[in-house]
C-alpha cells in the first residue's frame, strides 16, 4: 500500500475505477493493484469511493435520473379514478357556471324585454397546503442497496402521495363542513362542499325549486323513501338519482351517474333485481362475475351501456357502481361525473399557479453531487367543490335518524 | 352504530329550518350563518323551561345592585349551574333564590 508522506501532494485520478470500466481497463493492459491503490489508499477523495454506485452497480445519478423521469410519468397519470371526479385547477376561486333557464315574456309595445340575467355564476375557493415526505438516504445506505431496494422507497412515496391525494378528495367529500381557503393578499375565502344548508340556494330548473336548507348530505331515512335499514336498498339509490335529475345532472345533459360504494354495500348492490322489487337490475361488468349470454347470431344481450368507469363492478340503471376500500362502510357517494378531469367534475383539484411547483416533486438534498441524498418529496395541492349539486353523500341507518354523521376517518 | 343523540329542531330568520349535521364525536354543526344565534336561542328557552314560575321578577329598583329576585329566571338557573349546583327541571324559581342564598351565606361563613 502505498503511503503518503507530509508534504507529498496526493495524486488526483480523473477517470475513477468503476464496476463497469475496471475489466475494460485490465484488458487494456492497466495493473489491478494499482487500480485498486487509489482513492482512501491514497489519501484522496474520489467519487468513485463514496457514493457513485449502489451495491450492484447502478449509478447513483442514474438512479436519480430515472426518479424524475418516472415522477414526469406519474404527474401526467394521476389517480383514475380521482379524475373522474375532479377538474385541475390553478386559480384561488373559480366562477363556476351552473344551468339556469331564463324565460321569454309577452312582449310590450315599447319594446323592452326583460334581459338574461348572467346569475348562474357562483364564485367556489379552494384551500391549499404543501405536504413533504422525507427519504433520508445515507451514503451508506446508498452505498449496500441494490437499485431494487432504491426503487421500492421510490414506489412507497408514490403509493403514499396516491393515497394523500385520495383521502383529501374524499374527505372533500365525505366531511359536509364548509372550510376555508386563504386568497390573494391572505383574504380568506369559503371551501364550499356539496350543498350543506349553508344558505346558499341552488338554481332552479325547469320547473323545479329549491330552498337554502337544501343539502345533499343524507341519512337513508332522511331521504323520501326514508329507509331505516343499515343494509343498502334500492330505494335509497332510486333517491339519489331522482335528486340528480332535479338538478339537471342527467345522461342527455352529458353527465354520467357514479356511485361509489364500499365492498360490504356492494355485495349488496350485486343482489338488486327486478324480480326482487328493484327499480333496474344490476349488471356486473366484465371480469365481475358479468356471465353475459350470447345467443348465436343475437349480439350482445345485457351488456352494461357506456364506457365503463375505472373499478367499475358494474351498473344498476343510469349508474356505474364503483367498489372502493376508501369509501367508508355505511356509507355511498354518488356523483355526476362529465368524464376524465372533465369542468363539470363536482370536485376542484387546485395546484400552484406556478408549474414548476406542481405535481409530485422530488426535491434535491444539499449535496449537489448527489442529489439522491436526504431528498425529499413534494406535492402542493388543495381541493374545494365546484359543482355543489354534482355530489350526494348518504349514510345509511337502521333507525330514524335524518343527522348525516361525519365518518371518522374523513372527520379531520 | 349506537344511538345518537339528535340536535334541536332550529329554525333561521326566516323559518326556514337548519340543517344540522354531527361529527364523529357526538357534536353537532352546521353551516348556516344563523345556526349560533338560532343554537343560543334554543338553549335559553330550555333553560327557562327547566324553572317553574312560582313568582314573577321583581322590577330593578335602581340601587345599582342586581338582587337575585330582579334577575330572570334563565340567569338564576345559569348563576347555580356555575356554582355546580344540579337544578332538576321542574325546580321552582324560589328554590333557585334560596340555593344561591344558601350557598352565599355559607361562603361568607367561610371567610
Amino acid at each position: 500500500m502505498q503511503t503518503l508522506l507530509y508534504g507529498e501532494t496526493p495524486v488526483v485520478h480523473t477517470n475513477a475505477v468503476t464496476k463497469r470500466n475496471i475489466f475494460a481497463r485490465m484488458l487494456e493492459g492497466e495493473d489491478l493493484d494499482t487500480m485498486m491503490l487509489r482513492g482512501f489508499d491514497e489519501g484522496t477523495l474520489e467519487r468513485s469511493d463514496v457514493l457513485v454506485q449502489a451495491a450492484d452497480g447502478s449509478d447513483i445519478n442514474e438512479i436519480w435520473n430515472d426518479i424524475q423521469q418516472a415522477l414526469s410519468m406519474w404527474n401526467t397519470q394521476r389517480n383514475r379514478l380521482v379524475d373522474y371526479l375532479t377538474f385541475p385547477v390553478d386559480e384561488v376561486i373559480s366562477y363556476v357556471g351552473v344551468p339556469v333557464e331564463v324565460d321569454f315574456e309577452k312582449a310590450s309595445e315599447y319594446g323592452k324585454p326583460q334581459g338574461i340575467r348572467g346569475s348562474g355564476y357562483y364564485y367556489r375557493g379552494y384551500d391549499f397546503e404543501f405536504y413533504d415526505l422525507a427519504i433520508r438516504y445515507t451514503w451508506m445506505f446508498l452505498a449496500e442497496s441494490s437499485r431494487q431496494q432504491i426503487d421500492n422507497y421510490t414506489n412507497m412515496a408514490f403509493e403514499a402521495d396516491n393515497r394523500l391525494l385520495f383521502k383529501k378528495v374524499m374527505s372533500t367529500v365525505f366531511n359536509s363542513a364548509n372550510g376555508v381557503g386563504v386568497a390573494d393578499k391572505n383574504i380568506p375565502t369559503t371551501v364550499y362542499k356539496f350543498y350543506n344548508g349553508d344558505g346558499e340556494v341552488p338554481p332552479a330548473y325547469k320547473n323545479i325549486t329549491f330552498t337554502g336548507s337544501h343539502t345533499h348530505y343524507y341519512t337513508s331515512y332522511s331521504l323520501p323513501s326514508q329507509v331505516s335499514n343499515a343494509a343498502l336498498q334500492p330505494a335509497t339509490i332510486d333517491d339519489l338519482e331522482t335528486d340528480f335529475y332535479n338538478h339537471g345532472y342527467t345522461l342527455q345533459n352529458g353527465f354520467d351517474l357514479v356511485l361509489w360504494v364500499n365492498r360490504q354495500e356492494g355485495l349488496k348492490m350485486r343482489q338488486f333485481k327486478v324480480l326482487n322489487g328493484a327499480r333496474y337490475d344490476f349488471i356486473p361488468s366484465q371480469n365481475f362475475g358479468g356471465g353475459v349470454l350470447i345467443p348465436f347470431n343475437s349480439g350482445i344481450v345485457g351488456r352494461p351501456d357506456g364506457s365503463p368507469v375505472d373499478g367499475q363492478i358494474g351498473t344498476y340503471g343510469p349508474w356505474h357502481i364503483v367498489e372502493e376500500p376508501y369509501i367508508p362502510a355505511g356509507y355511498v357517494a354518488a356523483f355526476a361525473s362529465g368524464g376524465f378531469a372533465n369542468l363539470n367534475n363536482p370536485v376542484g383539484f387546485r395546484e400552484h399557479a406556478n408549474p414548476a411547483y406542481r405535481g409530485l416533486q422530488l426535491v434535491p438534498g444539499d449535496n449537489g453531487a448527489y442529489p439522491l441524498k436526504e431528498a425529499h418529496y413534494r406535492r402542493g395541492f388543495g381541493t374545494g367543490v365546484r359543482q355543489r349539486g354534482g355530489g350526494i353523500v348518504v349514510q345509511l341507518v337502521s333507525n330514524t335518524s335524518t343527522t348525516y354523521t361525519v365518518p371518522t376517518a374523513y372527520n379531520a | 352504530m349506537a344511538e345518537m343523540k339528535e340536535p334541536p329542531a332550529l329554525k333561521d330568520r326566516n323559518g326556514e329550518k337548519i340543517v344540522v349535521f354531527r361529527n364523529s364525536d357526538g357534536s353537532f354543526f352546521s353551516n348556516h350563518p344563523d345556526y349560533p344565534m338560532a343554537l343560543a336561542l334554543h338553549e335559553q328557552a330550555q333553560t327557562d323551561d327547566e324553572v317553574e314560575e312560582d313568582e314573577a321578577p321583581t322590577p330593578d329598583n335602581g340601587d345599582g345592585q342586581v338582587q337575585y329576585s330582579e334577575m330572570k329566571s334563565a340567569d338564576l338557573v345559569a348563576a347555580a349551574k356555575d356554582r355546580g349546583m344540579s337544578v332538576p327541571s321542574g325546580t321552582k324559581r324560589s328554590q333557585v333564590i334560596a340555593m344561591l342564598e344558601e350557598d352565599d351565606a355559607k361562603a361568607t361563613e367561610a371567610k
